[in-house]
């Protein structure tokens, strides 16, 4: 066949049908274009936080090659510079720096967290890189990192008389601050006021953190911070061949308890932070991915089915079966090109949004770096568009090969793949039956660092195995409906469920779609109220103080922010409180992962308190056997480092490494970093720190009902000049469950789509159907059936396919919330959920779905009232 | 007064202005079997169709039964139709998916009259009168072309219509079966009084009926 033949065919045999069935083309399209758009969208913004966390790590650290960083806490004492200073002799640099959240508070009394860094102004040029905004406008393109300008522009300005700092252009422009305004930060319970001195341009320095940072000369920042000369970090520049013999010496003689690191691993390590969020995203881009191509595979399918007499008389005439191949495979590419490109554009626009999202995890464990405008990279785009048309030839192959085997003798033959599925339904449900079981041996496999692969197999093999039991369902179901029925719906009742058995292929795929999208809805559900109703059951039980009092700076989301020991002295005078326990979290790295180091006054915990243990021992009698050095871990903690009660944590101290025997096991739903809590008068000697991050206030049982009395006493002893915020504990919980709430806000906008997709492919089954039995149709109304019983024929059939889709849906949406909640969640997290159905909504999205499965019939419906009886007989 | 009365009926199908039928006057009295003839394309499915109130007309007016067929609605003609008229078609058209039992019984229930009883034995009568009563459960797919016609016979005639349409009822069928389908028609006409219009191509056909219409580019000429 010559080419152009070929493409006169193509066009008459497929683009004709595509354009008669424009919905269905329409929805295949922008089924591609939603895996496409979620695919893109989430690794643009993926990268684009990666590169700006880079960036900004390269702008603060300069050319610095090594960095002495804490284990424990985000500062340490500068002092340790004495046994850095030799190593000049060897050509060594160093710099100290303070890199430290502050929470700003701006004019319209909102609050914002922002990054402040202090840097040793006059030492520094060899390290960072430093212009204010006129020297940007004069001669230096932004980004440009100049040594030589950053001398001459540092000594332009006076950040070096006391309280001033210099402030990112981006954070001056939005903020309306210039040189000359007042800045306020809380810094733990105080409010600090700089002046700004200058604007810095967005190159160098200037530019780590998007251009949202304060600057301040180092000992202006240790002021600010109060800190008594402690430091974030020693950033040190070695010459390269002397780098390996640095880190040697510094390991030997620097405290134990500092780190030297690169500022790539430093990233390295950020990455490794970041990559259960990056895999939760994942995942939401694989459902995405996976919903385009069942819409393809569907869509295609029926599309073959329906037309398998045509292709027949095709072949009869002569056309050869690698024709056929590839007039359906042209029609893939086609469908698959408009939905990738339409995709690759919403994605682009989406990226922004899903940045967004990826920057607030950031902050979660770093610091905030706004993140506007996402910049996606030329490859990203390639990568996407080879994704979506590689993913629809896949999902179209099937029914490519099907349409390349009808032979020329189904021309003349009817519903001949019909009675070739019934063969195949007893193979189909020992397939589905065994995917079954190989996704139940898969769900008992451990986690591949830190992700359940697994897990996530046998997802997919139960969707798929569900998916084989259908035709088998279906095909003994449908008789037995069949028969019953007309007593209900009279004759229409039969001629809807004859028809569906009639063509039992198409049935099954739309029947399957709607089952997978009823599952994830279903199993979503099952896994949001699990956690939901878990959490809100260990707050009240485990949340025994009545207020919780923290510093301003921690109330607005610096994790540091700090609180003096005495102050818990202070507050036990208050009358009416019976009992203060103070509590102290700090980061901590420990074997290059994230956790947090707390400690905790555990005689008065265990007297007032009621934390949950795995071990089902009562607070109390863990509580007394925490004396010193045993310490209680969180359970993702547990779970992530694999320990059990009685192993040991090994943590840097000043003293070196110190070993805590696992007293315990406590539930921890407010976190997945993971807790070590350790007796809180070891802390302070080990640590010689004695402040704290919040106190629990226990209140006399007389004083409970007048709470907001004592809340006020006790904000009235430390009205001078503290900054200090107390919420109760029903505040507390109203905010976790907001917090929760909103969280998983993205999660239920997935199983909208999830459901929507589904009805649309039910939809897009039924007009085929409708469309294949118009012969049917037309005879029906020969013999006086009324439009209406025609109608009333599709709808009942809708009506079916929702029943059916329900029933599968909420059998495969059990085993999918099964695998979420204890496979998934538990190797992800490491939280213990409780398994609780949500009945309300599952019947109230059952029947939702059964109405909206029926109204989805509606369009096809009507199709079917149109028939035109002699038109369609008169095509014999 | 006469079961059947067109009066200067015209059809014309859209776009190309085909004139199918042209001033067409017809009387069928009841009881009476009448062939229409004529070369393919002259308009015989289209008189049919026009009869049967599948399809519109421009001009002119149909009486079927005292009920002027022109301005009734949808719905109004549907029901004639449904009650008063059978339909046997040249390829059968059975429903694939329903048993022979089935699909005789779907005018009746399409009506949603009698009991299921009651259908169940209208339908058995029906298919003894066409000698298929033990092919009941059998699917369309497993009979022969004259057996389906006869179950379609079966199917046009259980709801006791005033009038049997059949668009070429033996065109699709060899010889044999032909003569005994015809048969059957003749003798449901003889012994039952049943009202026949039939459209054929076949002399055969045209010898059992009472009138023999010729037609010719949608005009009636005889
Ligand atoms: N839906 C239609 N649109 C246009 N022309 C039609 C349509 N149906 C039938 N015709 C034309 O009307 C004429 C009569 O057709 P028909 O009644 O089927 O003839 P017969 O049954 O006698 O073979 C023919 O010329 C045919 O082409
Ligand atoms: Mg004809």
């Amino acid at each position: 066949m010559s080419p152009a033949a070929f493409i006169d065919l193509f066009k008459r045999f497929v683009l004709r049908d595509l354009a008669h069935n424009k919905m269905r083309s329409l929805l295949t399209v922008a089924g591609i274009a939603l895996g496409v758009s979620v695919f893109l969208a989430i690794s643009i913004a993926n990268s684009t936080a990666l590169s700006r966390f880079g960036d900004t790590v390269t702008k603060v650290s300069g050319k610095a090659n090594l960095e002495v960083a804490p284990a424990v806490g985000t500062v340490f004492d500068e002092s340790v510079i004495r046994d850095i200073a030799p190593l000049t002799s060897i050509g060594v640099k160093y710099s100290p720096i303070i890199d430290e959240n502050v929470i700003l508070l701006r004019r319209d009394s909102e609050t914002e967290m922002v990054q402040l860094v202090g840097i040793d102004m006059l030492a520094d040029p060899d390290f960072k890189t430093y212009q204010n905004e006129e020297a940007d406008a004069k001669a230096e393109p932004v980004g440009v990192t100049d040594d030589g300008v950053a001398g001459k522009a540092a000594s332009d300005v006076s950040v070096f008389s006391p309280a001033t700092c210099l402030v990112g252009a981006n954070l001056a422009q939005r903020l309306d601050v210039r040189k000359g305004s007042e800045v306020k930060l809380y810094v733990d319970d105080r409010l600090v006021s700089l002046t700004v001195a200058d604007v810095m341009g967005g190159g160098g320095l200037g530019g780590a953190y998007s251009g949202n940072l304060i600057i301040a000369d180092i000992a202006c920042a240790q002021e600010v911070l109060q800190n008594g000369g402690k430091v974030s970090r020693i950033d040190l520049i070695c010459p390269p061949d002397a780098s390996a013999q640095v880190e040697t010496k510094l390991r030997a003689s620097l405290p134990p308890d500092l780190r030297i690191t690169s500022p790539e691993g430093r990233m390295e390590q950020a990455h490794k932070m970041t990559r259960s969020f990056e895999y939760n995203l994942l995942a939401l881009t694989f459902i995405a991915l996976m919903v385009g191509m069942f819409l393809i595979y569907n869509t295609m399918t029926i599309t073959v089915l329906r037309r398998r007499p045509e292709i027949g008389t095709l072949r009869a005439l002569g056309v050869a079966k690698t024709i056929v191949m590839r007039m359906f495979l042209l029609e893939a590419l086609l469908l698959g090109l408009l939905g990738t490109t339409s995709g690759i554009l919403v994605g682009r626009l989406m990226a922004d949004g899903a940045l967004k999202a990826v920057s607030k995890t950031f902050q979660q464990f770093y610091f905030k770096i706004p993140m506007e405008s996402a910049d996606p990279r030329p490859e990203q785009y390639l990568l996407a568009f080879a994704v979506g048309m590689g993913l629809t030839m896949i999902a179209a192959w099937p029914p490519l090969l099907e349409a390349s085997s009808v032979s020329p003798a189904e021309a003349t033959r009817r519903n001949s793949q019909e009675s070739r599925l019934r063969r195949w339904q007893w193979p189909f449900l020992l397939i589905g039956a065994a995917l079954l079981g190989l996704a139940y041996v898969l769900s008992l496999q451990p986690a591949i660092s830190g992700f359940p692969v697994f897990g996530y197999l046998a997802a997919l093999l139960s969707i798929i195995g569900c998916a084989s039991i259908v035709p088998f369902l279906l095909a003994h179901a449908l008789p037995v409906l069949s028969r019953y029925l007309p007593t209900l719906f009279g004759v229409e009742g039969r001629l809807a469920a004859t028809t569906l058995n009639g063509t039992l292929s198409r049935t099954s795929v739309a029947a399957a779609s709607l089952m997978i999208g009823i599952a994830m809805m279903v199993s979503l559900a099952i896994m949001i109220s699990s956690f939901r109703k878990t959490v809100t059951l260990w707050i009240d039980q485990s949340f025994q103080a009545d207020l919780w009092m923290q510093s301003k700076a921690k109330a607005m989301g610096n994790k540091s922010g700090r609180l003096q020991g005495a102050v818990i002295d202070e507050v036990r005078k208050v009358p009416g409180v019976a009992a203060a326990e103070g509590f102290v979290e700090r980061r901590l790295d420990i074997g290059g992962q994230q956790a947090f180091l707390a400690a905790a006054d555990f005689d008065v915990l265990a007297e007032h308190g009621n934390q949950l243990f795995l071990s089902g021992r009562s607070n109390k009698e863990v509580c007394k056997q925490l004396v010193g050095y045993r310490a209680m871990i969180s359970e993702p903690f547990a779970v992530r480092k694999n320990l059990k009660r009685g192993d040991s944590v090994t943590v840097a101290t000043p003293q070196g490494d110190k070993s805590f025997v696992v007293e315990d096991i406590y539930y921890d739903y407010a976190s997945d970093l993971g807790y070590v809590i350790i007796p809180r008068d070891l802390y302070k000697k080990l640590y010689g720190d004695d402040s704290v991050t919040s106190i629990a206030i226990y209140l006399e049982p007389d004083s409970v009902p007048r709470l907001d009395e004592v809340r006020k006493a006790i904000l009235d002893r430390f009205k001078a000049g503290r900054h200090i915020s107390i919420a109760s504990t029903l505040e507390l919980r109203s905010e976790a469950i907001r917090i929760f709430d909103r969280t998983f806000a993205i999660t239920y906008a997935l199983h909208t789509i999830a459901v929507t997709v589904a009805l649309l492919s039910v939809m897009n089954a039924l007009f085929a159907l409708t469309l294949e039995s118009k012969r049917e149709f037309a005879i029906l109304r020969y013999l006086g059936a009324r439009k209406a019983q025609l109608s009333r024929v599709v709808l009942l059939q809708a009506a079916i396919l929702g029943t059916v889709g329900n029933i599968g849906g909420l059998g495969l949406g059990y085993v999918l919330s099964l695998l979420l909640i204890y496979v998934i969640n538990k190797q992800s997290f490491g939280w213990s959920v409780q398994y609780s159905i949500p009945v309300d909504f599952i019947v109230e999205s059952g029947i939702l779905v059964l109405v909206t499965a029926i109204a989805s019939g509606i369009p096809p419906a009507r199709l079917a009232a149109r028939t035109l009886a002699p038109s369609v007989v008169r095509d014999e | 007064m006469p079961l059947l009365q067109l009066v200067g009926v015209s059809k014309t199908y859209g776009e190309h202005d085909v004139h199918a039928l042209k001033q067409v006057d017809l009387t069928v009295e009841d009881g009476q079997l009448v062939a229409l003839m004529g070369a393919s394309g002259c308009g015989k499915s289209t008189l049919l169709n026009v009869i049967a109130g599948l399809d519109d007309i421009q001009e002119g007016d149909i009486a079927f039964d005292g009920i002027s067929l022109k301005g009734l609605s949808d719905e109004k003609i549907t029901a004639v139709r449904g009650e008063k008229i059978g339909f046997i078609f040249q390829f059968f058209n059975l429903l694939s998916t329903l048993t022979v039992l089935e699909n005789v019984t779907l005018p009746l229930e399409l009506l949603g009259r009698q009991s299921h009883k009651q259908r169940m034995a209208a339908a058995r009568e029906m298919l003894h009168l066409v000698g298929l009563e033990d092919r009941d459960q059998f699917f369309p797919a497993q009979l022969s072309g004259g057996q389906m016609q006869r179950v379609a016979i079966a199917r046009a005639l259980i709801h006791k219509p005033k009038l049997v349409i059949a668009d070429e009822p033996t065109g699709n069928l060899d010889s044999d079966n032909g003569a005994m389908v015809l048969a059957l028609l003749s003798k449901l006409n003889k012994e039952l009084g049943q009202t026949l219009i039939m459209a054929t191509h076949s002399a055969e056909a045209a010898a059992i009926a009472d009138r023999v219409i010729q037609m010719k580019d949608g005009r009636i000429v005889t």
